[in-house]
């Protein structure tokens, strides 16, 4: 298990190198400027602006010395934010992505699990078919759609919910439902499928003519089997759904780092861009590194046959 | 079944923490009350971009001047009428007849917002540490434009730095006499010292924050009406009034809340339901708001126009060629068209609201020299032009680069269609990203470009020094002696009725010759709580000006 675990940790290093790597030959191959009002800048001004980012130097130079301060934890400073360092920005925003995350799970999976059983328990009846066509919604409508509607309709017509804004807990609620609406639809379409599978399964057909009760059957054998496949994915799920806030939080206003993502590739900001990306892919990485990990002490066929590959 | 109890007990950490962290931070902030049915003395403005660092010298962004113009202040300020007013200073300058030394007295209670007096000498420092080399100001070739600016710019080591600061033209003659004496006579200098670039700065202030300067609300400091008590970064700034101010007797408001919205729509959102005053708009938002006593418009000095290239396209080089592209269009229509309500359509190159330099606005003064849309005149033109170069036709497969974002595309559009239409020519219209397409002009790299240009000061020669030959932004490649010979001798001149003139003189000949061919004045719309009374919206430098705001 040592030399497995110490293993997905190399791999995991190089993916991250490989990353920081394209992430900076794609940079470097972005047309124009990073500066702001670059339109105005005089060849003179540029230049010194080139020098004071070290962008006047050969290429594999600004490489080697990229690759030292990522090493060191130092993402540098915005070119749009001069006083701000890239490392700050992140602190600063990524609560706002996170906890509307974690809402917009936490509501997905309360959600979507109950839609999930409620289908599997009344099979091929209205319940069924309005929890799958609901799922069928949560995946046909992006959330850039939901969004806006939801802003609307709740945030200004009815006036129930403030329709944009990052203050009160009341202003978490529609970006978290705008948010969760799809994966929602993804982990009730995953548990009705493996409830049925349960279900259909001989020891609850015994349990059923030992005279179980329903509820002593679904609570007791049925949903801590059914829960398996989906406890599974929540890993990449939940990293999905922190790092795909961006376009939500656009509509709401919320102060996270998804929309930094977005403009500073807009803006050539290349310290934001490199810092965000490499921020990101270190969350995933290390996702994947612990579910890589997770697997093999669930199943130790896994680790020996990778490590016989 | 161990396995299996890991994993529960992983997705129930995963929903409690998420409650947790939810629940911890749900009491940060504060609900964005809006003032409508309130007398209180208090605002909220949804405001599209979040403001990079808060720094006199190395500030260009908007976003930045608005906000400084909030919690500081210069010498003067510019009033409703466009008008430099004493701010800081006591009175108008006292200007030497050479027009090159401004002697400037101080109000003798003017302080900073902790109340250490604001002297002579914070201008002095702001003025230098702006023309350091080490600051890398971006605006700093305004201020090069005191005696030995350039000089002290241009320096390289640390002794020729102090060297070229103690030459420079900016002396305190005591903590309350500013003397600047400038290379050249500017005859917009006045209006020019209420621009944030030319504000005071503490030097005991920046050096103690270092990069951190102006990053935050506890890092920067101002002598204006307003105090920035807090700013939650890509969230809100919240402002309060300045007790300390000189004039705080003139200021109403209590408190002025700042959220960042980037998002138009939302903003709307907001504002329609009463959690914010006052939002921008543009495009098919106009439509909606226009008529009703919200809406408002803000002309901006800023021009839209077309750039041939003459070096990539040889044809441009032909006089009515590029005429004939010009005056091919109907701006009034692509306005209809393109931008919506707002923006109108050039008269000239110098937009509408700038100043002659000599008392009177530049566009009643050199009147309308745009030529008329003419198609009929427009097609002779073309086939005159192309006669004279020997040419059968219009080269084939000419690309037009333009803003892949906003209006761009369609402005493109209108123009490959009014040229197909009144000329009878293929032209291919190529939105690239922003940055792209700036690059392609600073590199001459194009053929024909949608561009725009803003005046970074009140005067003609923010739109005409361009394209003198030679010039840092004459991208077009255009070579005019006799224009180039008009600008030179405007920059020296002193009689500003003489340099009115000369530049008047330059712009018909700008207007005649076409290299550039100017669509329309841009204007942002904005739709305010109609409550707010004496809030101003200037043409250039800060969006929107509060000093003289009041709710109703």
């Amino acid at each position: 298990m040592v030399r497995y675990t110490l293993r997905r940790f190399v791999y995991m290093l190089i993916t991250l190198w490989l990353i920081v790597t394209t992430t900076f030959i794609l940079m470097k191959n972005l047309p124009g400027d990073p500066f702001e009002n670059s339109e105005k800048l005089t060849k003179e001004q540029k230049a010194i602006l080139m020098a004071q980012y070290g962008l006047d130097k050969p290429v594999w130079e600004q490489y080697v010395n990229y690759l030292k301060d990522v090493a060191q934890g130092d993402l540098g400073v915005s070119f749009q934010y001069p006083a701000r360092k890239v490392t700050e920005v992140i602190a600063q925003g990524f609560p706002a992505s996170l906890e509307l995350g974690i809402w917009a799970l936490s509501l997905a999976i309360t959600a979507g699990l109950a839609l999930g059983i409620i289908a599997a328990l009344k099979h091929n009846t209205k319940w069924d078919y309005t929890a799958m066509f609901t799922a069928v919604v949560g995946i046909s409508v992006p959330s850039f759609v939901l969004g806006p509607l939801l802003s609307y309709f709740i945030g200004v017509k009815l006036g129930w919910l403030p329709p944009g804004l990052w203050q009160g807990p009341e202003h978490r609620i529609l970006p978290a439902i705008a948010l969760s609406f799809s994966t929602l639809a993804i982990l009730a379409r995953l548990m009705r499928t493996s409830m049925l599978d349960v279900i259909n399964q001989d020891y609850i057909k015994t349990a059923k003519s030992k005279g179980l009760s329903q509820f002593a059957i679904v609570t007791k054998h049925t949903l801590r089997n059914a829960i398996l496949p989906v406890v599974t994915i929540l890993g990449p799920i939940f990293v999905n759904v922190i790092t795909g806030t961006l376009v939500v939080e656009q509509i709401f206003s919320v102060p996270g780092l998804g929309r930094h993502f977005v403009m500073s590739v807009y803006s050539n900001d290349y310290t934001m861009i490199s810092g965000l990306t490499i921020f990101y892919s270190v969350i995933l990485v290390f996702v994947m590194f612990l579910t890589d990990i997770a697997y093999g002490l669930i199943d130790p066929r896994i680790r020996l046959a990778k490590g016989r590959g | 079944m161990k396995a299996k109890k890991w994993l529960a007990a992983a997705v129930a950490l995963t929903m409690v923490g998420g409650t947790v962290v939810g629940c911890s931070s749900n009491n940060q902030g504060q609900s964005g009350g809006g003032t409508k049915g309130s007398a209180k003395q208090e605002v909220t403005l949804n405001y599209r971009a979040e403001p990079g660092a808060l720094d006199v010298s190395k500030s260009t962004q908007v976003a930045v001047f608005t906000t400084m113009g909030m919690m500081h202040e210069g010498l003067y300020r510019i009033d409703k009428d466009g008008k430099a007013q004493p701010a800081l200073a006591k009175e108008l300058p006292q200007i030497s007849a050479d027009g090159k030394t401004y002697t400037i007295k101080l109000r003798d209670n003017v302080t900073w917002a902790d109340g250490v007096p604001v002297k002579a000498q914070d201008f002095v420092y702001s003025y230098q540490r702006t023309l350091d080399p080490n600051t890398k100001a971006l605006y700093s070739f305004m201020v090069a434009w005191i005696k030995g600016g350039s000089a002290l710019m241009k320096a390289k080591t640390p002794e020729e730095i102090e060297k070229a600061k103690k030459e420079l033209g900016v002396k305190a003659l005591d903590d309350k006499t500013l003397e600047i004496t400038l290379e050249t006579p500017k005859a917009f200098f006045t209006e020019q010292l209420a621009f944030l670039t030319f504000f005071p700065q503490r030097e005991d202030i920046v050096k103690k924050y270092g990069d951190k300067y102006g990053a935050d609300a506890n890092t920067v400091i101002g002598a204006g009406p307003f105090i920035l008590e807090k700013w939650d970064h890509d969230q809100q700034l919240v402002f309060v009034k300045n007790d300390k101010y000189w004039d705080k007797d003139n200021v109403k408001l209590q408190k002025i809340t700042i959220n960042i919205v980037k998002d138009q729509n939302t903003g709307l959102n907001l504002f329609q339901t009463g959690a914010a005053d006052l939002q921008n708009i543009s495009g098919e938002n106009i439509k909606l708001w226009e008529g009703k006593p919200e809406y408002l418009v803000q002309p901006e000095l800023s021009v839209w126009y077309i750039k041939f290239q003459e070096k990539t396209v040889p044809a441009f080089k032909n006089k009515k060629i590029r005429q004939a592209l010009a005056i091919s269009i109907d701006n009034k229509a692509y306005i209809e068209t393109v931008t919506g309500k707002g923006p109108v359509p050039a008269t000239g190159f110098v937009t509408t609201g700038t100043s002659d330099g000599n008392g009177g606005e530049f566009r009643k003064t050199a009147g309308d020299l745009m030529p008329k849309f003419d198609p009929a005149k427009a097609k002779q033109l073309l086939q005159e032009g192309l006669q004279e170069l020997g040419l059968k036709e219009f080269p084939k497969g000419l690309k037009i680069q333009g803003d892949d974002h906003g209006v761009g595309p369609k402005a493109l559009e209108f123009l490959v269609a009014q040229w197909k239409q009144n000329l009878g020519i293929e032209v291919l219209a190529e939105p690239l990203p922003h940055k792209l397409r700036v690059d392609n002009e600073n590199n001459h790299k194009y053929q024909i470009s949608l561009s725009g240009w803003g005046a970074d000061y009140n005067d003609p020669m923010t739109f005409l020094d361009m394209w003198i030959k030679g010039g840092e932004f004459n991208d077009v490649d255009w070579e005019h002696d006799q224009y180039t010979e008009l600008i030179k001798k405007a920059e020296v001149e002193t009689d500003r009725a003489k340099r009115s003139q000369l530049m008047v003189q330059a712009e018909k000949i700008l207007m005649e010759e076409m290299p550039v061919a100017p669509n329309y004045f841009r204007a942002l719309n904005w739709v305010k709580n109609p409550k707010i009374k004496g809030m101003l919206f200037p043409p250039y430098g800060v969006e929107f000006e509060l000093k003289w705001a009041y709710v109703e």
